[in-house]
């Protein structure tokens, strides 16, 4: 009698946890994104057209807050020059707008470190893909690749696609 | 709807795309040193040959030295000059520059013995042949000169006696 209660409760638990659902709440949500910038740069020795940068990247937000957004990418500088570097940003979600603020670094074939801010505008194209367009601004201070102290201004104007997945 | 939004990211595209191709035009200062080759630097907006290590904010050649020739010979092996090209130019420069200094002072002073000896020997012949003259007596201010005599200005108004 006490070994059939206990197969009971042993069942009916047992039960319960293959029919219930995983839990859905604070699940990350990935957004990936293509994007190519170019713009103006001004340094210590004049002001000129910046190189032309493709960014690849991943944005990250809870599910229960859309509106905070946590990102990553690969830079890749393709023209004139090359060079690779990455970024990471932080961004809030203000309507079809976001605004970013970003630590951002190029590690090969020399370093140059620093911060910048973006907007972005998203226009949505359906339910997953977004054309993103918008400024950013980015100055960079350290680093091998900078040939003074003086740092390096860069206004850029850039544009891509947003998936997500 | 789709259409617009549509124009409107092809429009963003392809000014990017224009400037990108401007970024491809020669003649744009460096600013940084990855502009430049390999080997070489960016000193004052211009790739120089030397090392990239430090701070190059004084002491380096601008255009001279991107010239090609004197810092190519730095950076060549049979030389044997160490790979910092942009300040053996530099000490060549200055080097140059006392050498001629030097040259400069020498003539000058053989010039200036030169002349201060035909000026001595002119100026014996002188005296012996003319008694110098005394110079002329400088007025001393503050004083009013009558011929020989030197007064002081007019006294002050309140020593004035009142007829």
């Amino acid at each position: 009698m006490r070994a059939a209660r206990f197969l009971q409760a042993g069942l009916l638990v047992s039960s319960a946890l293959a029919v219930a659902s995983p839990a859905s709440a604070q699940e990350w949500v990935p957004v990936g994104r293509l994007e190519l910038s170019d713009g103006i740069e001004r340094g210590a020795f004049g002001t000129r057209t910046s190189r032309v940068t493709l960014r690849a990247g991943i944005d990250l937000a809870v599910d229960e807050r859309p509106n905070e957004i946590f990102g990553g990418s690969l830079l890749f500088e393709v023209a004139p020059h090359s060079a690779v570097g990455l970024d990471l940003r932080y961004g809030r979600r203000l309507g079809h707008f976001v605004v970013e603020g970003l630590l951002v670094g190029f590690v090969f074939p020399e370093t140059m470190f620093g911060v910048g801010a973006a907007l972005t505008y998203r226009i949505p194209l359906g339910s997953s893909v977004s054309i993103a367009v918008g400024p950013e601004i980015r100055t960079f201070f350290l680093g091998s690749d900078l040939p003074t102290k003086t740092p390096l201004l860069q206004g850029l104007l850039r544009g891509g696609i947003h998936v997500a997945f | 709807m789709w259409r617009s939004r549509a124009i409107f990211a092809a429009l963003a595209l392809v000014g990017l795309t224009v400037l990108g191709a401007e970024a491809c035009t020669q003649g744009d200062p460096c600013l940084r040193h990855s502009d430049c080759p390999d080997e070489q630097k960016c000193a004052q907006g211009a790739c120089v040959f030397g090392s990239r290590d430090g701070d190059e904010d004084t002491g380096t050649p601008t255009d001279g030295a991107n010239d090609g020739d004197e810092a190519g010979e730095t950076t060549t092996a049979d030389t044997a000059t160490p790979a910092d090209g942009g300040l053996d130019t530099l000490d060549d420069g200055s080097l140059d520059a006392s050498d001629t200094e030097d040259a400069a002072r020498l003539d000058a002073s053989e010039t200036d013995a030169s002349a201060t000896d035909s000026a001595s020997l002119d100026a014996s012949e002188t005296a012996r042949t003319h008694p110098p003259t005394p110079p002329p007596p400088t007025p001393t201010p503050g004083l009013k000169h009558f011929g020989f005599l030197s007064v002081p200005p007019d006294e002050p108004a309140s020593l004035r006696r009142t007829p």
